[in-house]
């Protein structure tokens, strides 16, 4: 027993310090656009990096995105600025040559030698003189100055080119084809920005060791809807719904743990012979749906078409000179036993099917959950078509004994008209007694099936990869994308995830390509972020962890260390950074102190509860403390415990 | 018959209308005036030219003259297609039939035009 905990103990430190071990990774780039995802905590907002391990449980999470410097799909252009300086230079000139001509009209004197004759003159002269070289200078800058250039600049500044001739407004003009070759520059810069840009969209998966994946709503990306604000209370003992339930679970799965341990304390039991007996069981199974199933006398071979039998049904059944209520036994005879035997022979196809299997599975001879794994993996498709079959075999039997019951009655009618020694030609006896015996093992028959069908479909679960797209496609709906250059800021509420403490979060940012004519673009790149949920500052965590507790007084198997299960709520403090040597370790050995309620199992009662206080190092994988059993005279005990739960749950989150 | 046209520019239309040799001596003593006459017809090059360099330039008031002979007592002798006015009765500038027909040729000459002291 000593040298087992060593081992559990080495194991538990093994991979607590693995969980501690960073891996940093680059993100890709994403050519025209960039995003950051922003950590907004009670204690500040702080960028994740990919290598983030950890973010605060109450926290929200932001991805922001954020065109690159070095963009050039956004660059308008040089065609592009030169049209747009020019336009608004022609609009000055516009402005001031329509205040001369006012000023003009509404001169306050005729005489020429006034000061505001002259004034107005003057600069009536000033903008003549630049108006008798600028138009050549505009027409160079537009590169209209070779021949065809000339031409085409004689059409702009006349009107000509859109078929509003007017020669007298020259620069009105030309603002008007500048104004519409603008907008010819701006849909193709629109089109040149479409082609080379990206579409963006986040998604966000909770995963629970406990409840699964399931996709989370990311405000601007998707119409999931958001859940219940459920903060967690970070230092106080309310717990929230989720984490509730993740201690029930934790409780559960390490009463399993405790009870297998005891038995393997108890009986000294081996999982080899577990297995082996499991197996059997499954062999069992097998071997009973083949005797049920596969028996010649389901083989029913009448012929209900050109069989004496048959053909006298089809007479009676038409013979205008019999009783109505004849006629109407011999067709429904007729069709009821057609019927019936389509169903047998349904079931038998089942029955060959199950046979198959059955013999497959004894010609493998698995001896080990590695060889059964194997032998199911590579005949899954097999057994999955089989029990397809099955379910739709099975499903008429329980009215077969009323069905022929109705059949014997319908003979009755016809008495002398159907001979008797076509009775048996037409539902053989062999029939009859598989009916009546087979309907009675019928309950057997389905637990048997189903039995099978738990088996295939937990060893075909996709427990990998495979489960986010099933998160996606429970939550029915679709992510929204959003144009690289228009795309929204996202954001994931942790409080409304309905998670606890140690669940995950994944945010994936996906970078796709432009789609065309509806179809989609292919995915460029996909940049997730998988961070564990923690609370940081000071704050309590609930637990349950298998523990082994040894009383203090009492007899010989008091003093014994026993497994049991123990639910413990600690204080702790967790560092944000890990800046310094102290931080990192401090944050690595994770202790925390509090309280512990744990079932026992050292005095005469079958329910004992104690209760007392606890430490625990690196987040509950190891634990110790002292109590006192209120069940068995408030006997003292100490107790240490390992957080075999917690150490699974983090190395799966690790090595994922 | 010799006629006289000229454009309304206030109405900022190209189209002629029919002027007189008053109208064209009425504008010649306005105080702030720039007067273009282009002698020959609508379809010329020249009245192009006159047209648009008046739309570029500010108080161009252009006319077209059938004949030269309605000019006569401004240009005297000679045959001018092209002759510029700034105030007064005096012709500043004589364009012949190449340069009335080069509108920056005609731009140029009403904006160099000087008032005669």
């Amino acid at each position: 027993m000593k040298r087992k905990i060593t081992l559990l103990l080495a194991a538990g430190w093994f991979i607590a310090a693995a969980v501690h071990a960073a891996d940093p990774e680059s993100p890709p780039a994403t050519g025209g656009i960039t995003h950051a995802v922003i950590e907004r905590a009670f204690d500040g907002e702080f960028t994740l990096e990919r290598s983030t391990r950890r973010v605060d449980a109450n926290s929200d999470l932001e991805i922001l995105f954020s065109p690159t410097a070095s963009t050039t799909a956004g660059d308008p252009g040089v065609e592009w600025r030169r049209a747009t300086n020019l336009l608004a230079l022609l609009n000055q000139r516009i402005a001031e040559r329509t205040a001369l001509i006012n000023e003009t009209r509404n001169l306050p004197t005729s005489d020429p030698k006034s000061k505001a004759v002259k004034d107005l003159n003057q600069r009536i002269d000033e903008f003549n003189a630049r108006a008798a070289d600028e138009p050549e200078r505009w027409q160079q800058l537009l590169g209209l100055t070779n021949s065809a250039g000339t031409d085409q600049w004689k059409q702009i500044t006349s009107g000509a080119f859109d078929g509003r001739r007017n020669r007298v407004q020259p620069y009105a003009n030309l603002a008007r084809w500048l104004t519409n070759e603008l907008t010819r520059l701006n849909r193709d810069a629109r089109d040149f920005v479409r082609a080379r840009t990206v579409q963006v969209t986040v998604q966000a998966f909770h995963n629970s060791l406990f409840s699964g994946t399931k996709a989370l709503h990311v405000d601007g990306y998707d119409n999931i809807a958001s859940g219940d604000y459920q903060p967690i209370d970070r230092t106080g003992v309310r717990l929230t719904p989720a984490e509730q339930e993740q201690l029930a679970a934790k409780i559960k799965a390490n009463e399993s743990i405790a009870q297998g341990l005891r038995e393997l304390q108890e009986k000294h039991g081996d999982l080899q012979g577990f297995f082996k007996a499991e197996l059997a069981k499954l062999n069992n199974a097998l071997d009973e749906l083949v005797s049920q199933l596969h028996g010649d006398h389901i083989l029913w071979n009448a012929d209900l078409e050109t069989t004496p039998a048959a053909k006298r049904l089809a007479a009676l059944s038409a013979d205008a000179t019999k009783t109505g209520e004849v006629r109407k036994a011999a067709t429904d005879l007729l069709a009821a036993a057609r019927k019936l035997k389509a169903e047998i022979d349904g079931l038998s196809t089942f029955a060959l099917r199950v046979k198959k299997l059955r013999d497959g599975f004894t010609a493998a001879r698995p001896t080990s959950l590695a060889d059964l794994t194997s032998f199911l993996a590579s005949g899954a498709n097999d057994l999955k078509s089989a029990l397809d079959s099955a379910a739709e075999a099975l499903k008429p039997i329980p009215t077969w004994p009323d069905r022929v019951k109705t059949m014997e009655a319908d003979l009755a009618v016809l008495g002398a008209e159907f001979a008797t020694e076509l009775h048996d030609e037409y539902l053989p006896k062999a029939v009859r007694s598989f009916v009546a015996d087979f309907s009675k093992e019928f309950p057997k028959t389905a637990d048997a099936v189903k039995t099978l069908a738990d088996f295939a479909s937990r060893l075909a679960a996709d427990h990998g990869d495979g489960a986010a797209l099933d998160a996606l496609a429970d939550a029915k709906t679709e992510p929204i994308w959003h144009d690289a250059n228009d795309a929204v800021k996202g954001r994931v509420e942790l409080t409304r995830a309905g998670l606890a403490p140690g669940d995950r979060i994944d945010v994936r940012v996906r970078y796709r390509a432009p789609g065309t004519n509806g179809v989609p673009g292919r995915v460029i790149s996909d940049e997730d972020y998988k961070v564990e949920t923690v609370l940081m500052g000071l704050h309590r965590k609930f637990d349950a962890s298998v523990i082994f507790a040894r009383g203090l007084r009492g007899n010989a198997a008091e003093h014994q260390w026993k497994p049991s299960v123990a639910a413990t709520v600690t204080w702790h403090y967790r560092n944000r950074f890990e800046d310094t040597f102290g931080q990192r370790a401090w944050n690595w050995l994770n202790p925390g102190f509090g309280l512990h309620l744990a079932s026992l199992n050292q005095g005469p009662d079958s329910v004992e509860f104690g209760a007392g206080v606890n430490v625990s190092l690196w987040d509950g994988v190891l634990q110790g403390g002292y109590g006192y059993n209120l069940s068995n005279h408030e006997h003292p005990y100490v107790f240490f415990g390992l957080g075999l739960l917690q150490t699974l749950e983090k190395a799966k989150g690790s090595f994922k | 018959m010799s006629t006289l046209q000229t454009v309304d520019l206030a109405s900022g239309s190209e189209d002629l209308i029919d002027a007189t040799l008053a109208d064209l001596e009425s504008d010649l003593i306005k105080p702030v005036v720039r007067v273009y006459v282009y002698v020959g017809t609508k379809d010329d090059p020249g009245w192009d030219a006159a047209l648009t360099a008046s739309g570029w330039l500010v108080d161009v008031k252009p006319y077209l003259a059938s004949d030269i002979s309605l000019l006569r007592k401004w240009v005297g002798v000679g045959d001018p297609k092209g002759i510029v006015f700034r105030k007064g009765d005096k012709p500043c500038i004589l364009l012949d039939a190449t340069e009335a027909a080069a509108e920056k040729t005609v731009r140029t000459a009403i904006a160099n035009a000087k008032e005669a002291p």
